[in-house]
């Protein structure tokens, strides 16, 4: 006996009952049910919530569509619901745990297959279980002049990050916008293509997004329509040069003026990539650790920070882009941006070769190559493992980007933590990633990240910064600050949903979706 | 052309797909650690599980390959996750891998 949370409406006979018949499909090894057989493995351990918060009551693993279809077609009959993961590593918003207590976690870590590298339009198609670490080891393996783009974490999965419109660090860093043709699973087992990928004998579904007819990819995207089982991605060519470049800023106000010189660079393309600007603490704890600095409770005071700059040569704000292209594009367009950013007083310049030994910008290095690492989890060590994401979008302004930092790192230290935090100089917007670190194992701890995290969301949504993505325990608070016309694009959401799956088994709450 | 193909998925299936005889009694082991665990635990900076091992418990047992560590705690961190560190589940490795990555975590320096 055990106690396992069970779906709504359900009693555990029910359950049981399903998953007997999604043993047949699977096997009976691929309904994982037990703690002891490795459930565990599916509980999202870095939350500011208990686990028993979003427990699922069992995970079940197809191994190919065909499987998927008919897990699928029990659920619906039966009433299961299912949280999708691809690899599970949507670590700081979740991991593999399902919004809802007893979801049952539908994983697709088993349907890891490369179906299609295409060298010569430079696209790969994949399934959801392909991991950036597995696709850029099979290029490498096969001398593939093709560059991956992956998010810091190598253990992610391709298609898995691309449909939660997450980002990366070469000039293909949107990995939405590189997403072209997907293949999707119903809730009631109807399996369709998009775009040109609808015709029977499509030789462009990989090639052109928008196909004919309405443009659908995007509902299935950070939502719980459909499931995706291939996506077409698109990928760099390699190019014939790369010059990555390291600038610091000395301090906090600089932000301002760094911002305004940002757009103008980045709205026309000269800064190929997303410029990322992180805080003294974000690039100092990929090399150290706080209990060098400082011991006590409560944000790390400015004497220790200044002490910490000085000792790693970082600057309050630490920004990290680079050029691609051919030896001559690279030059000129590298006057230009020395040029800007040396109008910030006491900026210091680091091309490839300097720091050397510093597994920051090594790593940072790496990224913008495409370059899969798992460095970026060292600063997870600054607190010890718990960390949940703030990600606004603002406007690319100094006065934004002031204001916007101000808010959280005043509330941050309010509530006794440190401020931790990238800036993503985008198209014309940035997000801000705060990263809340917390000692998962200190109650206390949680709590306040819980409080401080609400009232982040507030007091951004009150300066009109949305989040682009949101850690599970705050899908619905996030969702409620859109809420233009009396919240209607979520109602629009909530009539696509009844359409596509009237009896709700999808993702229950994704993003602040239910079923009604 | 392009490269078309149906490869199947991660690597360490690939030795038994080859049908390939193990080259010793650790290679499995060795490669899931390489795919799986190398990228925090491999000794030196840069590498996230390490820096924090020697953070809470001294330098000297800072690299898991060098540690000896008792079958059933490896087991139960990779099933459970510690600290930063994620847990991994049966779809990445299953039960036998696990063991494999144990014998070989295990197993005197080569």
């Amino acid at each position: 006996m055990n106690n396992r949370p069970l779906p709504d409406g359900l009693s555990e006979a029910d359950l049981l009952g399903g998953l007997a018949r999604m043993a047949e499909v699977v096997g009976k090894k691929w309904v994982i049910l037990e703690p002891e057989a490795g459930l565990t493995a599916y509980y999202d351990t870095q939350s500011t919530l208990p686990i028993s918060a979003s427990m699922p009551s069992g995970a079940v693993a197809p191994a190919n569509t065909d499987e998927l279809q008919k897990v699928v077609k029990i659920a619906n009959e039966i009433g299961i619901p299912l949280w999708t993961i691809s690899c599970g590593k949507n670590i700081g918003y979740g991991g593999p745990a399902p919004r809802k207590p007893g979801t049952l976690v539908l994983d697709l870590k088993r349907m890891n297959r490369i179906l299609e590298v295409n060298v010569e339009s430079a696209y790969v198609v994949v399934e959801p279980g392909v991991s950036y670490l597995q696709l850029y080891e099979h290029l490498q393996k096969n001398n593939i002049p093709l560059w991956i783009d992956c998010a810091a974490p190598a253990w992610g999965s391709v298609l898995g990050n691309a449909m939660e419109r997450g980002g990366g660090y070469t000039p293909y860093g949107d990995h939405w916008m590189m997403q072209c043709g997907l293949e999707v699973v119903l809730a009631d087992g109807t399996l369709f293509r998009t775009g040109m990928g609808a015709m029977e004998n499509s030789n462009t579904w990989n090639l052109f997004k928008y196909g004919y007819g309405p443009y659908i990819d995007g509902i299935f995207t950070q939502s719980n329509f459909g499931i995706a089982t291939k996506m077409g991605v698109w990928l760099m060519p390699e190019p014939p040069g790369v010059k990555p470049y390291m600038i610091t800023f000395p301090r906090e106000e600089d932000l301002h003026q760094i911002i305004e010189i940002m757009r103008p660079l980045k709205v026309p393309g000269v800064m190929q990539n997303a410029a990322v600007l992180s805080n003294l603490i974000w690039e100092g704890a990929i090399s150290t650790t706080r209990d060098r600095y400082y011991r006590g409770d409560g944000p790390m005071p400015e004497s220790a920070r200044q002490k910490m700059a000085a000792d790693l040569e970082l600057g309050a704000w630490n920004m990290t882009s680079s050029l691609y292209g051919p030896p001559a594009v690279i030059d000129t367009l590298w006057q230009v941006i020395e040029e800007s950013f040396s109008q910030v007083k006491g900026a210091r310049i680091y091309l490839a070769d300097d720091r050397a030994g510093d597994p920051g910008w090594e790593y940072r290095k790496k990224l913008m190559r495409g370059q899969p690492n798992m460095t970026e989890f060292s600063l997870l060590n600054w607190t010890g493992g718990g960390h949940v994401d703030f990600s606004p979008v603002a406007p690319m302004t100094g006065d934004e980007a002031m204001n916007l930092f101000n808010i959280c790192q005043s509330n941050a230290h309010e509530f006794g933590f440190d401020y931790v935090a990238e800036f993503f100089g985008g198209w014309r917007q940035m997000v801000q990633v705060f990263m809340l670190l917390f000692d998962p194992e200190d109650a206390d701890q949680r709590e306040r990240a819980n409080q401080l995290f609400s009232v982040l969301i507030r007091e951004a949504a009150a300066n009109g910064y949305g989040e682009y993505r949101t850690n599970l325990s705050f899908m619905d608070e996030v969702a409620a600050t859109y809420d233009f016309n009396d919240g209607a694009l979520w109602k629009v959401h909530q009539k696509i949903k009844r359409a596509l799956d009237p009896k709700g088994i999808l993702a229950p709450g994704k993003q602040g979706i239910w079923p009604l | 052309m392009g490269v078309k193909g149906l490869l199947g998925g991660v690597l360490l299936v690939a030795v038994g797909l080859n049908g390939q005889v193990a080259a010793d009694e650790y290679e499995q082991g060795r490669e899931l650690y390489r795919f799986y665990c190398s990228h925090c635990h491999n000794p030196g900076e840069g590498h996230p599980g390490t820096q924090m091992l020697a953070s809470k418990k001294g330098v000297e047992q800072s690299v898991i390959r060098e540690q000896q560590l008792p079958a059933e705690y490896i087991r139960t961190v990779v099933r459970r996750g510690l600290l930063e560190m994620a847990p991994f589940r049966p779809t990445e490795f299953n039960d036998a891998q696990l063991d494999e990555l144990i014998k070989y975590l295990r197993a005197d320096q080569p």
